[in-house]
Parts: structure tokens; sequence; C-alpha cells
């Protein structure tokens, strides 16, 4: 069958848009506690950032014109689909905010007061907050007639464009004021009753006259302008490229306007000035009639007070293995262990690298940081581990997008303790999240390994769906070893005998699995694949899983974000279902299952069957062999595949269907993994209550 | 040495031509052997000696900065054996002294630059102990086959016994200097390539019988990466291959470019242009013999290695295999008709000083066997004439190939043989002036030994059963069973202990 990447392919950019349509649904949804709604309106409004300095930019660069060739017109034809889309979901997000949440959040007590609606006392009460705590942060800028002498506009922070009337000559003049980030949007009122704030652009709007002296503000005009952020770093230029970096975040500057949203009731003398500037490439001017830059609203979902607006509490539940006075070292010498997170502590990971730092018998310590944070106790265990002689690698990745400046920080600060810092390899971005401790134990040398599939953050181990698993095999060993020796340039990757390494030869092992799922299949005993994953777009995946779709194999995909392939079409894939489940959590893990004629496989890691993850980046999936463990991935998966509450499944026409209990009990996965680490933890508890453990003499002291 | 001790660890550096490579083990005080690290940086020295004759100055810079990186992966382990060697594009650059001068300057390595004859020894040790019980070696006829960047070495078995092997001048990198990508289009590339290796096979053809093969070993990456990429699984071991199913597979791959070998297999791009040039010489060598079956191991001379470095630092020795280069040794004395009953009578007596002294002399398992070589071969130089037969012996010797014997350890075995019969060797001594003060001072314990083992046996009627060395506090005395009438030996005797009395401080006397 001829393949062609139009009929059997969903485009990327609409699936995306798809995906977040499905966060936006959470945002709708009543059935979710009110300030979590919020939180959800506030992702998709960060994601659009992201998706806009990103894939939009990408997109409307393949849409011009080369030289003096027509613009191609299946790019032009695509980018119009993708900004048609793109309009339709900000307004239906307008609406959300417009129509639904901020009338809820004032059921509750909770409001955001317009100017108008300010009381004499509140009024003066701002003017005071105003000058004693904004205008200190504020920098007022001429807008000249020349655009030359124009002050720059800063990249996706909210701004006021404000017409001025000279008081001296009656000449009109414009002004610029950058609301810092930094600066709180929501700020609160005294009221009575309830909470109240006002947003900190309008209290700035209010008090424009003490910015602007010797003017008289006539209009105000707030926008916010999103430029196209695909800028590379030349990566050959090794040294100091710390600095280039830095300096590439401090004014990301480069790239086109690629969005303006512009506050719908703005002058339109005002907005008119705005275009001509700032030049948005077409379609790109967005008018908001809700505030601009809803992803400040987290700061709404997170206000003190008001639990019963948000999920209940669910503790992360320790690991029993590792939930012992005894040395990690020691009971992952008696068996791996799986950690599943966020229903599981983080905790045992950051003591793994603890008890690394101060082991006199720990001979080295790897790890591979992406978006580290700069207090971690995972920076500090391995600032300690230097400081204590041992040999101390950290591969900091400073390419990942939007989130460097917090790994140039940590990078600085591990080299200064004596941490040889890799800052990853050209070319290639070091997506894998992998740890080695080199310990002499009495008997051999081990090497005790964590591999994830989630970064080494403990905020976001709170939030992601991730999953951890701690050996000393050394299979997995050697070939971490390889890996890191790899990424400090001391070796060229070859010989891997566990993990699956990219850019090396994860693909087509990836794709061989799948061959051999359909080379094995037969009617009576069909291959089964079943894989769960972030974004499915590598077009030789996607052919090779219609190719066994095709042969009877069963497929079942579980795919949070972009889905290009099209499941149930009849002669293509009516083998393959795909589901994406949208919740609470975050889901991150990868999972990749499969039946092997009955001997199941099952592989974790970082990569998704993406292009940009199989072949530019270097990646590690690993599998897992414990029997045992094995199984727990097994009923994970199966929870992932019956979930019926948050699940969402993708049809042949590219739309998602959210799942219904119908007859059945309703099932949410998430809600049912957490639950089973509650019940594992109790378990384990009751467990050792019951053991009989004769006190020994070193229990005394 | 024999007692139980800590694992240790060792390290096995291979300077290749196209690569350098690392491996870092640890070894069980029985011996087993578990690798913690393997590193491979790829390094064409090949392209410069094969095309110039010598190793340029940039790239030996190059050499040294992977070797900087080496040492820091050594850095965490208290490495207690370091043994580093090259093969054959070092043998062959012309300025070969400077390039291990430099290395031994900068980082202290010693490289000891190894011959092809100890080079198929260490891949017939790394294939043995690998292929272990699961592929007898022993039965029909394999043919070990490795590809490397600037030879190809074919070692050909018959009941588990090297008895034939060739050097050929061929390998992923010679073939690419010699037909470059530049000689023409891909497809003529391609052919004068293959034409190439069916010439320099055929030059050797009569040497090695190809077409008696009945299972091909074949050893090194590309071959490796072929039957990796058969499976989705990664067997650990020692892997078959239907000989039609590699075949098959080159026939799908040789005209592929680099690039798209690279993309398609996941492949860094030196090892993807090594790639096809490699799989051209396993394919003709496999057409020409009879195997159907081809058998990859994941041995490698680095394995080889770490097997004989396993067996010094466990002091365990490894039966046969250690014994190689004693065959080896005897069937060249064989070919050169030498009175075998009076070579293994000196071999008998010297090795039973050798033992009974261990306190005096101090000396390990590899001297030992040098001594029993020495004592099989030191008269091997009658076979020119009986005057000057030590003055012979060295020159035969210099000229064929010991099995199993490192380059330095010929040299010593070689100047051994030279001064077997009188005087003491001296720095104007050709062979032995070129040795190290170590190899020297090891070379005169030798010689010491073997006039000792040689006098005993002065008419050559093998009628000492056994000698006894008593050692008391001034002297050593021997005592010889039966107590048969040795007058020669007695006559011939302070003459021949002299050497001994001055190497190791004690005078020794026939009883």
């Amino acid at each position: 069958m001829g393949f062609k990447t139009k009929d059997h392919l969903f485009d990327r950019e609409l699936s995306w848009l798809a995906f977040n349509q499905r966060v936006l649904e959470e945002a709708q949804d009543p059935r979710n506690p009110l300030l979590e709604r919020v939180r959800f309106l506030a992702i998709t409004d960060s994601n659009l950032d992201e998706f806009c300095m990103v894939r939009l930019d990408r997109a409307q660069r393949e849409s011009l014109p080369d030289g003096d060739a027509p613009a191609p017109s299946k790019a032009v034809a695509r980018l119009e689909a993708i900004q048609s889309q793109l309009h339709d979901q900000v307004d239906a997000q307008a609406a959300a905010w417009r129509d639904e949440l901020a009338g809820a959040l004032a059921e509750h007590g909770i409001h955001i007061l317009p100017p108008a609606e300010w009381s004499e006392d509140q009024r003066s009460e701002l003017a005071e907050r105003f000058h004693d705590q904004l205008a200190p942060l504020l920098t007022p800028l001429a807008v000249p007639e020349a655009v030359v002498e124009r002050p720059r506009v800063q990249h996706a922070t909210n701004a006021l464009l404000v017409s001025l009337r000279s008081e001296d000559d009656g000449a009109l003049r414009f002004g610029l004021v950058h609301i810092p980030g930094n600066l709180p949007r929501f700020i609160p009122l005294s009221t009575p009753d309830g909470w109240c704030c006002a947003l900190v652009e309008e209290v700035i709007r209010a008090q424009l006259g003490a910015l602007f002296e010797g003017h008289r503000p006539e209009g105000t005009a707030l926008f916010r302008l999103t430029r196209g952020a695909d800028v590379a770093v030349d990566e050959e230029l090794e040294a100091g490229f710390l600095d280039a970096m830095h300096e590439m975040l401090l004014d990301r500057n480069e790239g086109r306007t690629v969005r303006l949203e512009v506050q719908s009731g703005a002058p339109e003398s005002l907005r008119e000035h705005l275009v001509s500037w700032l030049k948005p490439v077409d379609g790109g001017l967005y008018l908001r009639d809700v505030p601009i830059g809803l992803k400040a609203f987290f700061g709404m979902a997170d206000l003190p007070g008001y639990d019963e607006l948000r999920y209940g509490s669910q503790p992360q539940q320790p690991v029993p293995e590792l939930n012992t006075t005894e040395s990690v070292f020691d009971v992952v010498r008696r068996g791996d262990v799986l950690l599943i997170h966020p229903y599981q502590e983080f905790a045992p990971v950051s003591r793994f690298l603890r008890e690394a730092a101060d082991d006199p018998n720990v001979l080295a310590i790897k790890q591979t940081m992406y978006r580290g944070t700069s207090d971690s106790p995972i920076a500090g265990a391995l600032e300690r581990a230097a400081l204590n002689g041992k040999q101390v690698t950290a591969l900091v990745e400073v390419k990942a997008r939007f989130d460097e400046s917090n790994n140039i920080h940590w990078a600085r600060r591990l080299e200064r303790a004596g941490v040889q810092v890799i800052y990853g390899i050209a070319n290639l971005k070091t997506h894998c999240k992998t740890a080695m401790v080199v310990r002499r134990d009495p008997d051999r040398i081990r090497r005790y390994v964590h591999l994830g599939t989630g970064n080494y953050n403990e905020k976001t181990a709170r939030i992601y769906s991730d999953i951890g698993l701690m050996s000393c095999d050394d299979g997995l060993g050697s070939d971490l070893s390889a890996v890191f020796n790899a990424l400090s340039g001391w070796s060229s990757p070859s010989g891997w005998r566990k993990l699956l390494v990219g850019p090396t030869d994860l693909k087509p092992r990836i794709l061989a699995f799948i061959q051999r799922e359909t080379q094995k299949s037969t009617p009576d005993n069909p291959g089964r694949i079943r894989a769960k994953m972030n974004a499915l777009i590598d077009k030789d995946v996607i052919k090779a899983l219609y190719k066994a779709s095709r042969a009877g194999v069963r497929v079942e995909l579980n795919v949070r974000g972009i889905c290009c392939l099209k499941p149930g079409i009849p002669g293509l894939s009516e083998n393959i279902r795909v589901v994406s489940i949208i919740g609470r959590y975050l889901e991150h893990a990868r999972i990749f299952w499969f039946d092997n004629g009955g001997r199941p496989q099952v592989y974790l890691g970082s990569a998704d069957w993406m292009v940009r993850n199989l072949e530019r980046r270097v990646e590690v999936v690993f599998p897992v062999e414990d029997k045992g463990l094995r199984g727990e991935l097994d009923t994970i998966l199966d929870a992932y595949f019956s979930d019926n509450v948050q699940a969402r499944e993708l049809q042949p026409d590219g739309s998602w269907v959210r799942l219904q209990p119908g007859d059945d009990a309703p099932f949410s996965s998430q809600a049912r993994l957490y639950q089973r680490a509650v019940t594992r933890a109790r378990e384990a508890e009751e467990r050792r209550a019951r053991e009989f453990r004769p006190r020994k003499a070193a229990d005394e002291a | 040495m024999t007692e139980l001790r800590p694992p240790q660890i060792v390290a096995v550096i291979d300077i290749g031509s196209s690569a350098v490579r690392l491996v870092v083990a640890e070894i069980d005080a029985d011996g087993g052997i578990r690798e913690l690290e393997q590193l491979e940086q790829p390094l064409e020295l090949g392209r410069d000696v094969f095309s110039r004759g010598r190793v340029r100055r940039k790239t030996l810079a190059k050499l040294i900065s992977v070797l900087a990186d080496f040492r820091r992966v050594l850095e965490p382990y208290d490495v207690q054996r370091v043994r580093a060697v090259a093969t054959s594009a070092l043998r062959e650059a012309s300025n070969r002294e400077v390039v291990l001068d430099q290395l031994h300057l900068r980082h202290g390595f010693d490289v000891e630059v190894i011959g092809p004859a100890f080079e198929k020894h260490l891949l017939f040790l790394g294939v043995r102990d690998e292929l272990g019980e699961d592929f007898d070696l022993r039965g029909g006829s394999p043919l070990i086959v490795e590809v490397g960047g600037g030879s190809t070495e074919l070692t050909l078995l018959r009941d588990g016994a090297i008895t034939a092997s060739q050097t050929l001048p061929l390998g992923s990198l010679r073939l690419r200097e010699i037909v470059p990508d530049s000689a023409g289009s891909p497809t003529e590339v391609l052919r004068l390539r293959r034409r190439h290796v069916r010439q320099a096979v055929s030059r050797v053809a009569n040497a090695i019988p190809l077409e008696q093969v009945d299972l091909m070993v074949a050893v090194g990456s590309e071959v490796r990466t072929v039957v990796d990429l058969q499976l989705p699984d990664r067997p650990t071991g020692p892997r078959v291959i239907a000989a039609s199913e590699l075949t098959a597979f080159v026939k799908d791959v040789r005209g592929k470019s680099p690039d798209r070998i690279a993309r398609k297999l996941g492949m860094p791009w030196p090892k993807a242009e090594a790639f096809v040039p490699a799989l051209l010489v396993y394919d003709y060598l496999l057409r020409r013999t009879g195997a159907e079956r081809v058998v990859v191991p994941m041995a490698s001379v680095r394995t080889g290695i770490l097997r004989e470095l396993a067996a010094e630092v466990s002091g365990l020795g490894q039966g046969e295999l250690a014994r190689l280069p004693t065959t080896s040794a005897l069937h060249l004395g064989r070919r050169f008709q030498f009175d075998e009953q009076h070579a293994r009578q000196v071999t008998r007596l010297s090795l039973s000083l050798f033992d009974q002294l261990q306190e005096l002399h101090g000396l390990g398992v590899r001297p030992r066997l040098l001594l029993e070589c020495a004592a099989i071969l030191h008269d091997i130089g009658t076979f020119i004439h009986h005057k000057d037969h030590d003055r012979h012996g060295e020159y035969l010797l210099q000229a064929s190939e010991i099995f199993g014997l490192g380059r330095r350890e010929h040299a010593v075995l070689c100047a051994v043989v030279r001064h077997h019969r009188t005087g003491v060797p001296g720095a104007g001594d050709p062979g032995f002036g070129a040795l190290s003060r170590e190899e020297r001072l090891l070379t005169l314990q030798l010689i010491g030994l073997l006039r000792l083992g040689d006098v005993l046996d002065r008419r050559a009627q093998a009628a000492v059963e056994q000698v006894v060395a008593e050692r008391g506090r001034k002297r050593i005395r021997l005592r010889v069973q039966p107590a048969v009438d040795l007058y020669y030996e007695r006559a011939a005797f302070p003459d021949k202990a002299a050497l001994f009395e001055d190497i190791f401080g004690i005078p020794v006397e026939l009883a």
C-alpha cells in the first residue's frame, strides 16, 4: 500500500491543538474543582505560548516564499488551517474564563474587580500600593517617531502602550511601560468578605500620569508580544557556549512577531500603532476581551485557603522496599525496585545520591540533569560528593527549551565544587534521565543505577506521572557507563547490552520490536503491543504500526499529546486504538510493552516516538526484567486502557471522544494508581508491624 | 602467589588502526573476569601509516588526548595493572619509537607493539574462552577471521590447535586507502574493492586451505553489528548466523553510501564508513570456505589479554592455553630437526631448578614460560651448523613466530638462545643491547638457569632423572638421581655455573 503523508497521518500541529483543546475541556468541566479549572486554563495559555514561539513560528516560516518563488501553497494552506483553529481555541479559552470561571469564582467570593467597581477606599489603597511597591519597578519608556530609536519590546510580557498629550506643547507622543513578570498579577483589596483583587495592569493604568511626568495619558492599549524562538545557537563554538546561551535568554529578540495579543477595548489608533510598529505576521493579531496572559492565573489557582475548591490532598506514599533505615544499596542489591511517581515519593532517589555522597566505598557518581532546580537536594549531594573526593560527573543540558536560566545557575555552582560538568554534546540534546553510582562492595565493584522517565526534579515529581527503576544489574550498569563515557566525549557510543540508546540504535530496535510482533502474529495468537508516550509522530514507527495492525497485531496506544497516527481505519489500522489521559497528574512516563509470543518485554524511558527523540536526542530506554516488576507495569498499563473517566479516544477523523462509564463503574486510572500506592504502603506497614524482629545489640545503642 | 585475594582491577588499552580502545575489568581470585568499562574512540592511525608510512604529528596529538581521557576513566578505580598494546598500524609506522616514547612520557603507558602471531594468539585465547563448551572448536576445521582496520588475521584450527595462520594486508581502512571513494562511481569503487580482496586472499590461498573450513568464527565490530541487527534482542554471548544470511545482508548493504548506513542503522559516521569495506572481506572469505554457519563472538584481542591478565593476577594458569607457546616452540624445533630428547631433558631440568629456586629468583609464570621455550629451542642453530649454533639459533628464531609470546618476550627469548653457551652478554651485543634494563636482567637470570639444565645433559643421554637443589646458607648444592657417572658434566660445570653465581650471588656446586 502506498503511503501518503496527507492521507495516512494527522497533521502534527493540528493534533497538538487538539491536545490543548483536551486540556481546555478540563478547564470547562464543571466536575473539576473550581480552582483546578483555573489551573487548567492557565496551562492552556502557557502551552499556547510555547506553541506559538516554536511551532507556529516554524509553520509560518515554512509558508514564506523562498526568494522569488511563489509561496508554497501546501504550507500556506496548512498555516491557514492552524491559525483558524488557533483563533477558535483562543476564543473558546476566553469564553471559558468570561462566561464560566469568572462568574463561578465570584459565587465563591473570589472577585477580580474592574476599575469601575473600585471603591474610593480601595482606590487610594491601590494608589498607595502603586507608589510604594510598583512604581520603583517600572520603567516608562518613550516611543519616538523614528523606528530605530524605539525601545525593544520584551517577549511574552504584558505591556501598556500609552498615548500622551504633552502639557507643555500639546503634542501627541507615545510611551511604553512593561509590566515585569515578577510583579504580582493580583493586587489584593481589603474587603469585608471573600477575596478581592485588582489586576496589576489596571492598577498601573490608573496611575500612568505619575510615570510620565508633564504628560497627560489619553489612551492606553494593553498588549503582549510573542516572538518566534527557534533560534539555533551556533554549537560549534564550544568556548563561551554558556555565555552565548545566557545572552540569548536575556534578549530573545531575534524572532519575528508571531503573535500580538491586544486588549479588545483598546483605542483603534493605538492598536494600529502597535500593528505598524511590531508587524505581526498575517493572522498574528489577537484581540482579547479577557485578561491577557492567563498563564499568570496559576497564581490564583494557588490562592491560600479555598482548599475545598482544589483536589483533595493525596500525600505521596513511601516506596515500601525503600521505606527502611537500611542503606539503599543493600535494598537494591537484593532486587530491582520500581518507583512510581507521583503516587510514590521521589525522596528515595535523593536519598540514593545523598548516601552515595557520604559513602567511603563509593568511587564515582554520574548523573544527567535536565531541568534541575538550583535548590535541589540532589545538587547538594553531588556537590558534597565532589568535595569528598569522588569523581562526580554531571551532564547539565543547557539547551532545555525555555528553562535554561535554571540550568546555567546550577552548572556554575557544581563546577565550583569540583564536579566535572558537561554541557551536553553538539547537535544533540541530552534527554535521558539517569544516575549511576559506582561502589566498591566488599566482594566486587557494583554499579547502582537509577533510570527514569522523568527529570530529577522533586517539584515536578509531585505532578508528573513518571516511573524510575533502581538496579545494580551488570548489563544496565555497563551500558550506562558507556552512555556517560560517550557523553563525556571519552568514547564513541557502541555495543549496548541492554539499553536502547538514541540516537544510535534506539529507532532501529523499536522498529525491530514492532516488526517481530508483526511476524509472530497469527490469527490464533495475535501479537500485542501496548505503548504509552507523550507524542507519536515518527513516520517510520507509524508505518510499522500500520503494518502490524494489518498483520492482526492488537495495538493499544496511550498518547497524551500529539498523535499523527490515524487509528481504526479499515485496511490500515483497524486494530489500533489510541487513548489519551488528561487529568490531575501530567502523564509523562513512556512505557513500551511487546507481547513477544507470550514472553512479554517491557521497556521504560525518556523517548517519545518522535523523530526528534529517536534521531536527534540522547535518549535511554531501559528494560524492566524482574518478573514481579513487569507484573506491576502490566497493572499500570491495564489501568490506563480501562480508564473511562479521564480518557479520550482518538477517532479515525482526528476528533477525540471522551469515554463515558456507561453501565460500567467509573474507573479513573490516576485515582486507581494512587489507591494502589496507598494500599501497598499500608500493607507493607502492617507486615512490618507483625514481624518478629529480635532486637540486636546494635539497636540498643 | 596463589592465595585468595580480593578482586583486582586491570585495564587493557588497545591501539588499533582505526580506533583506540580501553577495557577496565575486575578479576576475581578464581580468575573470573567482569568488565567494568569499555571505551572506544575512533582514531585512524592506519590512515596515516598506510598512506605515508608514519604517524602524523596531529594524529599523535589526538592519540595522546584520547589516552588522557582514558586516564580519567581509570581515575576512580584502583587499577593494579595496565597493559597497553598496539597492532598493525603502529607495527608498520616508521616513527613507531617516537610514538611509544611520547606515550610513555605523557602518560606513563608502556605500549607493547604486538606482532601478528601474538595478536592471533590473543584472539584465539579470547575466542576459546568465550565459546567455551557451546561451540567446541576441537572438532572440524574452524577458521577464526578478524578484519581490523589495517589487517585481517586468519587462524585455522584443527583438533583445537592452530595449524595454519596468515595475516592479510586487508582491512576496512586499508581497503579505503587502496581504493579510495574517489576512484570512480560507487559501483566502480565497489567492484575494485572486491577485486582487491579477491587478489589479496588468493595470494595466501595455498598457505591456508580455505576450502576445508567448515565453520567461520568471525570477530570484529562490523560483523557483530550485522548480527545485532538481525535480532531485536541482544544476546550477550556468541551468536550464530547462517552463511547465506550474512551473504544476503552484505549484498543488501554493499551498494549503500556510508551516509545512508549511518542513518539507517543508527551508526556513528566513522563506523559507517568502515562497515561495508570490512564486510566485503568477511563475505569473500566466507564464499571461499565451505562453512555454512558463522559464529560471531564478542571476543577481541582485548578479551584475550584480559584472560592472560586474569591468569597472572589469579596465579592460575590456563592449562593447555598457557602452553600454546611451548607447543609452538616444539613445532619450530621439529622444523629445524632438533634433538628432541635433549631439548626435553634440558627443559625438564631447567624448569625443575626454576621451581625449586623460586624464592631465590622470584620470577613469575611468563618468565617460566620463556625459560621453557628457550630450553626447547636452545640448540636449533645446529640445523645450520654446530659451530656458532648459538648465533644461528638466534637468527632462525628471529625469523620465526612463536604463538603466544609478545614482541618483547620474543626478543628476550632470542637473546637467551643467543647466549646460552658461554660468556656474559654485554651492551655491545645487538640483540641483548636492544633490551631494556629489566629485560636484560631477566635474560641473564634465564641464561643462568638454562646453562645449569643444559650442562646436566652434557652428553645428551638424558641420564639424569631428577635434580634436587639443596640450598644452604652459603651455597646451593645440586644432587642428581640416579647417581650416574657425571664426568663430563663435572668438567664443564664450573664454567657453566659461573654466570648463575654472578647473577644470583650464590655459588652452586654439583654434589
